[in-house]
């Protein structure tokens, strides 16, 4: 029998670990030990460096979690026990007594009102309020279900309550129930267990527990927050009022030895430190200082963001700046900050709030997990993994993601996510698997002919909606409208019990149409639609009206004017609503192969994966050889040797018998769709995939700066790797410039890896020779995450750090001495040299690129890397369907990450190419061949060739549109001069009616 | 009397420009409140038709937002809306309105601000141009 | 400025812009069309247009005598029109005898006798069909239009001047209306200028449309601001388009009357436009298409014109694609681009925003699209000359924007 996989986890990681395997039709068994799945991100007000808003991204999520056919959701449960081995291991898990029956609750909230047991405080909100015995996590949790806490309930202490089964009216409380245990068979498991919040009680000299205005960043992004318990109204603790001075304390936990501290960097804190005080910013007037030593924005687009911080939003930024202590003034609670300034004088200020960074540490009881599954942890306490397997932990078939492995952020654990998905499905599928059957949808009703009948709800989001547009007269409003049968308002019109109404209504009320007014459609309306399948209602039928990220967010200083919009908008979307046509999309056969572009690490490792669930693979690699950029790599990692490696990997690539590798290959075109590629490349057949991967890489910065390459005491980090590997370097004074190409005003962004770099080099030379004079000159050290020993093993051995000005100038170079300002003695210093070594960055291969991005329609970001759809969530995959990216041609990046990055791109690759068919959209142009005469205007207005003018059997031409190569652009039906083109979901009777709507204001 | 309030329709394609609306949405830039979107899925579906209907039925003005030259999701459809749009532009012309009444702009999916710039700045030039003449007229 | 001088400015201004559009077209790397032409699928079959033809209507036999209950009351008015539409009526060959046979003609402006107060005398609904062409431009077509509405059963709105308010309409596009057009009429134009600078120096003279003779008070028409079609003045029952409609269509609107006169048979339901297939004229057109795609706009004259190939593949501008059929593509035939007095097919309401729409996109997306300067992209689509004229030459009437507007200008 086919094994499930196990995901122990349900925070962003464990979710989409989850939705991986699922849609690979892998039934997945989720396991969360507390009450709803979501995790951290859940409970973050935005996410850096896009400023979404976390719960709106992650809820749809979270919904195609729990109502995901093929996963099994077990929230508060534990895993007790794993036995067996890898591709049979045997799970105990333990359902642990809710006391509230989840099937039959529906979160009216009647009985959290009436338990008299109050005053508890509430995790979710980290203690800032309070909740009851009886309890729903949060707004926005899935499931969202009643609970009750036995620890503090009266009945299932002392016998004497029972007040909420009493008022519960669905009879789902149960103080009977209890543990239980069963057991599970599961092919293999992933570990998403995520991370814990460093205890900032530990940092007695910035007083928090004492000082009330001293808060943790978690608890103030739930201040933050909109759904938070302030509603979103940043308030001084002490005294409610408004801050007019904030400050943020970075590495608070984080990169220090003193006792209870860790040496590590947490990875995040400078980004979501920053995102705060943009966000604050955005609600209040107020001065924002954050204190910090190095500013780690070595992610996507990250240092673009902080530099906005800085310039638009007028945050002060501290560089070098480690706070010594606070100190609170006993009647004001104003808080004193004493730091060093940038002269090195210690100085203080006074602020109203001081949030603490607070660093991210292994999960609770990770110790007895990790015995519970049979891992080893490393010296930090995290999951013990491989520079080269980041994604396996020590045995075999248990695989990590997300925080657990090392601090991260959220991209990094979803393509990682992605990756372990892949690499645990690889031991469920086997010759004998049998995937899952599709889901199940009730009947879709007949509505053809019918008059319409719409439903409508108004979200009010919180107050994203609600504090600006006046909901509920919006909602009466909608009462009014033409074939409007029912109009109601929600909180959270998203979150599951108003999905599971809308599908109850369009039964019960019998609705034929489902109008939701809320948020964006792009990321929406996927859950609604789903909502209205499992109605019984063809998910085409429902249709959105745009009233927060239009409307609520962008007016939210016009009311009056804002509600009238929303009123326009929704009368608009039902105007539309009521001519959608049900639509059935039609079946694409897929080419059950894949097409990985560029054979470096990222290329081989997706390969591999792919091969390893038993389908072909063709990997299409430019140069003459398999290796890529790594072979440059010396040194000898973790003391791995990096070369070693890279050859043992080409040599397993090139004797898999599902792996076809050409080589010296230029790929021409890339025509098709997805699931339909053809790979055209000089001088081979065309090759048919299914899905395509960019793992094209970048390449080293090649420097103008310094006199590169006439000067032989200059150079780069890869000659110095070479030179120390091969025992012919004997330089004496040594200095590292960082950021040559990178940081700068031509190439903004940070390179990630060259900090890193030049700390192992310089290590190295002090190690073969401690007397060498090692320096590096620097911007940010910005050695994040586990990397931070290489900072204090180099300082420890004797480097010297150099800091000199994030601005443009570059040190200067004599030719004999660096000359730089050091920004913490204040003035210029020369340091003789005999070999200047230049920390190039990575530049992005633009022109290679552009004309891959062109082959599939996919772009490029304003730093010359691909840009995938979704910086977020969809790390790998691009807004074409069917074409994904890893490793270094997404971000530079080092080894590991890209390892782990191209098994995601290979799960998600993996998704599409493991069925034998898709459903394509719907949305697609058709010809009514009652009124086309073949004038053939409209073929020339295709870019995907989906036109071809055919003869009817009338003898007669007539323009038929291939749906499968069809993208639904609409720019044919725009063309057509005879009305005989239509979009489905977009005929231009549905846009006639939106406009006419508009204006017409009393209705049809 | 109160200012000139002018009523705008906005054409935005789903995945610039609607998205970029999204994005002023997320970073809270505000803006007046005269527009009103439409989503396409491509700028090049916007049929001049629709231009037309718009400004039959009192539109004070319209705006198309498309992806940027070479950023088109479809390629080149925003090449094919500049074509149309040029043209009815020019009809326009020759119906006496002022040509600024119609704009087409670019607004990538990261471009919150700009579209809050356009749009504002759209909203401030049919401000100074005045209600519709069509409506002046009494039709 | 008047709108005249306005009109003439941008024709000059057109020169001018042609000229860079040719050199435009010298560099530009026109993409080109999927090499699928020659394959079969392209090539029209002779069945095909055959069979695409729309043939007369069979009338079977002459039918001698009056009809079984009597002749039938027959007016004919022609309102802002030509009179090409009354002319065209003739194109029955001997059916006219039917016609004489069928109905009494109680008017018929341009052939017969037959007086406003005889109309007026008469019962509501003692005329059976009303054929009018033309425009409503006038009071006096007005209140006739009004008056035979009122007298007739049926209403045949005949004419692309009567459905889609045809040349006539194109006057809406004065801003000025009926002043600036009588003026220029009789003030502007060099013979009325020469006459007006003789005989009238001081004084420019423009006829009035009221003058009090000894005899009584003498009134002419009024002319109207804005030119409408007949269906937006009076209810319309059938339409017949075309300029002037073609006898195939001729042929059914008789057919239709003359079953009903003589057998009873049931009138087609209201608001039918007789005499139309349902696709475009190329559907009836005999000319090979090669799915070209264009980089200007060429006039006939301008190049030797294929006489078997697509006028649109040749850069002339045809509105074939973008009109209903019926006329079997006359002019096509004959050399010349359709002009669109057949009006769009019934799924479209604007027959000059999707010629206009399906022009725009023959111009190739180029190599450099992505570079392109606004300007350039006006300068490409300036190579259409008048588009207002062009698109909307029988349809203007009929238009989502009717009429041209003056911008007051803001605060």
């Amino acid at each position: 029998m086919t094994k499930s996989a196990l995901v122990i986890g349900g925070g962003i990681a464990g979710i989409q670990a989850s939705l991986d395997l699922a849609d690979r039709d892998i039934h997945v068994y989720l396991v969360e030990k507390l009450p709803t799945i979501g995790g951290t991100m859940c409970r973050l007000d935005k996410t850096f460096p896009t400023n979404d808003c976390s719960a709106c991204i992650l809820s749809p999520k979270m919904a195609d979690c729990i109502g995901h056919p093929n996963i099994t959701t077990l929230t508060f449960h534990e895993v007790l026990k794993v036995e067996g081995k890898a591709g049979d291991f045997s799970v105990t898990v333990k359902k642990k007594a809710r006391y509230v029956d989840p099937k039959s609750c529906t979160a009216c909230g009647d009985c959290l009102s009436k338990c008299p047991s109050k005053g508890i405080p509430d995790e979710f909100e980290y203690g800032l309020t309070t909740r009851r015995a009886i309890y729903i996590p949060h707004a926005q949790a899935v499931p969202r279900v009643a609970i009750i806490d036995a620890a503090n309930c009266r009945m299932i202490q002392s016998g004497k309550c029972g007040v909420c089964a009493k008022v519960c009216g669905k009879s789902a409380i149960n103080y009977d129930d209890k543990d239980e245990e069963f057991k599970i068979e599961v092919g293999s498991i992933i570990a998403a267990p995520g991370f814990k919040v460093w205890n900032a009680e530990i940092a007695s000299e910035y007083g928090y527990g004492r000082f009330k205005n001293v808060v943790t960043a978690l608890e103030f992004e739930r201040m933050m927050c909109a759904s938070g318990p302030e509603r979103g109204h940043i308030a001084v603790p002490s005294s409610h009022e408004e801050p007019k001075k904030i400050a943020f304390i970075q590495c608070c936990g984080s990169r220090s030895d003193k006792p209870g501290w860790k040496k590590y960097c947490s990875s995040v804190c400078c980004m979501y430190a920053t995102k705060q005080a943009m966000i604050t910013k955005e609600h209040l007037d107020v001065q924002e200082d954050i204190f910090f030593m190095d500013i780690r924005s070595y992610g996507k687009e990250f240092e673009a963001y902080i530099e906005r911080g800085q310039k638009e939003y007028g945050i002060r930024m501290h560089r070098s700046a480690r706070v010594s202590n606070i100190e609170e003034d006993p009647v004001t609670k104003k808080l004193t900050v004493n730091f060093t300034n940038s002269d090195g004088d210690g100085t203080s200020e006074e602020y109203d709030i001081v949030v603490l960074s607070i660093g991210l540490n292994p999960p609770d009881g990770a110790e007895e997990f990790a015995e519970t599954l049979g891992i080893e942890l490393n010296d930090s306490g995290f999951c013990k993994t491989e520079v080269f397997s980041p994604l396996n932990t020590t045995r075999e078939g248990v695989f990590v993601t997300g925080a657990f492995a090392a601090p991260k952020d959220i991209p990094t654990s979803v393509a990682e996510a992605s990756g372990s998905a892949g690499k645990a499905g690889a031991y469920i599928v086997d010759d004998k698997f049998v995937p899952c059957a599709p889901k199940e949808y009730p009947p879709e009703k007949d509505v053809e002919g019918k008059e319409p009948r719409v439903g409508v709800w108004v979200c009010h989001c919180g107050i994203n909606i609600g504090s600006v547009v006046d909901v509920p007269e919006v909602t009466e409003y909608a009462k009014t409208l033409p074939h409007v049968v029912l109009s109601r308002q929600s909180q959270y019109a998203c979150a599951q019990d108003c999905l599971e109404e809308i599908s109850k209504a369009i039964r019960e009320e019998d609705l034929n149409r489902v109008v939701v007014a809320s948020c964006t459609p792009r990321t929406h309306e996927p859950l609604f639609r789903e909502a209205c399948r499992n109605g019984g209602l063809n998910k085409y039928l429902f249709n959105m009206a745009n009233i927060r990220d239009q409307c609520s967010w962008i007016h939210m200083h016009a009311h009056e004017a804002a509600t009238e919009k929303a009123r326009d908008l929704l009368r608009m979307a039902i105007a539309k609503a009521a001519l959608l046509e049900p639509l059935v999309g039609s079946e694409i056969s897929v080419t059950k192969s894949a097409a990985v572009i560029g054979g470096g690490v990222t290329g081989m490792t997706a390969a591999l994966d792919i091969a390893a669930q038993g389908i072909p693979v063709h990997i299409i690699e430019r140069n003459n050889e398999l290796g890529g950029f790594a072979l440059n790599f010396n040194h000898k990692e973790d003391g791995k040797d990096v070369v070693g490696f890279v050859k043992e990997l080409v040599s397993k690539v090139e004797n898999n018998k599902n792996i076809t590798v050409h080589k010296g290959v230029t790929v021409r075109d890339i025509p098709g769709f997805v699931g339909n590629f053809r790979v055209i490349a000089d001088g081979r057949a065309e090759i048919p995939v299914g899905a395509v991967l960019f793992a094209t890489g970048a390449a080293q910065y090649n420097p103008s700066e310094y006199n590169f390459g006439k000067d032989k005491k200059v150079m780069t980090t890869v000659q110095l790797e070479e030179a120390l590997a091969k025992g012919k370097f004997n330089g004496k004074n040594i200095a590292f410039v960082q950021c040559v190409g990178s940081r700068n005003s031509s190439v903004k962004y940070c390179s990630r890896v060259c900090c890193a770099g030049s700390l192992r080099n310089a290590i190295q030379i002090k190690m073969n020779d401690p007397t060498a004079n090692v320096t590096i000159i620097h911007k940010d050290i910005r050695t994040y995450g586990f990397r931070e020993e290489l900072y204090n093993k180099a300082s420890s051995l004797g480097v010297k750090f150099l800091r000199y000005c994030a601005d443009d100038a570059m040190p200067d170079f004599t030719g004999d001495v660096v000359k730089a300002h050091d920004t913490i003695l204040g003035r210029d210093v020369g340091i003789p040299v005999d070999t200047l070594v230049l920390a190039a960055g990575i530049s992005p291969l633009r022109e290679e690129k552009e004309e891959l991005a062109k082959m599939v329609k996919v772009p490029i970001s304003k730093d010359g890397f691909f840009f995938e759809a979704h910086q977020k969530l969809r790390p790998v995959d691009f807004a074409t369907e069917g074409v994904y990216v890893a490793g270094a041609a997404h971000w530079p990046k080092f080894m590991d990450e890209c390892i782990a990055q191209g098994s995601g791109a290979a799960a998600r690759m993996l998704t599409i190419i493991s069925k034998d068919k898709l459903i394509s959209e719907g949305i697609v142009a058709v010809s009514n061949p009652e009124l086309c005469d073949g004038c053939g205007i409209c073929e020339g207005c295709c870019d995907y060739n989906a036109i071809t003018i055919v003869t009817a059997e009338d003898g007669r031409l007539r323009s038929n549109v291939n749906p499968g190569l069809c993208k639904g652009c609409g720019s044919c039906v725009a063309s057509c001069p005879a009305g005989a083109m239509e979009q489905r979901g977009f005929r231009n009777k549905q846009i006639i009616a939106e406009i006419d709507a508009l204006f017409d204001k009393a209705g049809a | 009397m109160s200012e000139f309030e002018p009523k705008i329709v906005a054409f935005c394609c789903n995945w610039c420009s609607y998205a970029g609306a999204d994005g002023a949405g997320v970073a809270r830039l505000q803006m007046p409140t005269n527009f009103r979107i439409i989503r396409t899925m491509c700028s090049a579906r916007v049929d001049p038709e629709f231009i037309l209907r718009s400004l039959a039925k009192g539109a004070d003005g319209v705006i198309i937002l498309g992806c940027h030259p070479a950023d088109c999701h479809y390629i080149g459809g925003n090449y094919r809306a500049r074509r149309r749009i040029a043209l009815i532009r020019l009809v326009l012309e020759q119906y006496g309105f002022d040509p600024k009444r119609l704009r087409l702009e670019w607004v990538s999916a990261s471009e919150g601000e700009k579209f809050q710039k356009t749009l504002t700045d759209f909203v401030n030039t049919i401000k100074e141009l005045g209600p519709t003449p069509l409506q002046q007229e009494g039709e | 400025m008047s709108f005249f001088d306005r009109f003439r400015k941008k024709n000059d201004a057109g020169t001018a812009k042609k000229e860079v559009a040719k050199d435009v077209k010298k560099d530009a790397k026109t993409k080109t069309a999927p090499a699928v032409s020659g394959g079969s699928c392209y090539t029209k079959t002779a069945e095909s247009i055959s069979t695409a033809q729309l043939p007369a209507a069979d009338l079977g036999e002459l039918l001698p005598g009056a009809p079984p209950n009597g002749k039938i009351n027959l007016a004919i008015y022609w309102a802002a029109a030509c009179g090409g539409c009354d002319v065209s009526l003739l194109d029955i060959n001997e059916r006219i005898l039917t016609v004489g046979d069928m109905a009494n003609i109680v008017m018929w402006p341009i052939a017969s006798d037959g007086k406003e107060h005889d109309i007026a005398a008469m019962e509501d609904g003692e005329i059976t069909v009303s054929i009018i062409s033309g425009a409503v431009r006038n009071t006096e077509n007005e209140h006739m239009v009004k008056l035979l509405r009122k007298k007739s059963k049926i209403v045949v709105c005949y004419g692309a001047c009567a459905c889609f308010g045809g040349s006539p309409a194109l006057a809406n596009l004065v801003p000025g209306g009926k002043n600036e057009i009588l003026d220029y009429v009789y003030k502007k134009i060099p013979s009325t200028a020469n006459f007006q600078a003789d005989y009238h120096k001081n004084s420019p003279v423009i006829p009035q449309t009221k003058y009090a003779a000894p005899e009584g008070e003498l009134v002419l028409p009024t002319l109207y601001d804005t030119v409408r079609t007949l269906d937006q003045v009076i209810d319309v029952d059938y339409f017949v388009p075309g300029c002037p409609p073609l006898q195939e269509s001729i042929s059914y609107m008789l057919k239709a009357v003359a079953d009903f006169a003589y057998g009873g048979v049931p009138l087609p339901p209201k608001g039918t436009t007789i005499g139309v297939v349902t696709r475009t004229l190329c559907e009836q057109c005999p000319r090979r298409k090669e799915y070209r795609r264009i980089t200007k706009i060429v006039e006939p004259h301008e190049i030797d014109v294929d006489p078997e190939l697509c006028l649109v593949d040749q850069g002339i501008l045809c509105l074939g694609p973008a009109t209903v059929g019926g006329c079997n593509a006359r002019c096509t035939r004959a050399g010349q681009p359709c002009r669109g007095c057949y009006g769009p097919t019934t799924a479209v309401q604007e027959q000059g925003a999707s010629a206009l729409t399906a022009i725009a996109s023959l111009f190739p997306v180029l190599d450099e699209d992505a570079t392109m300067e606004e300007d350039k992209v006006i300068d490409i689509m300036s190579t259409i000359k008048d588009p207002l004229g062009y698109f909307y030459a029988f349809t203007m009437g009929k238009s989502l924007i009717k009429k041209s507007v003056t911008e007051k200008g803001g605060k």
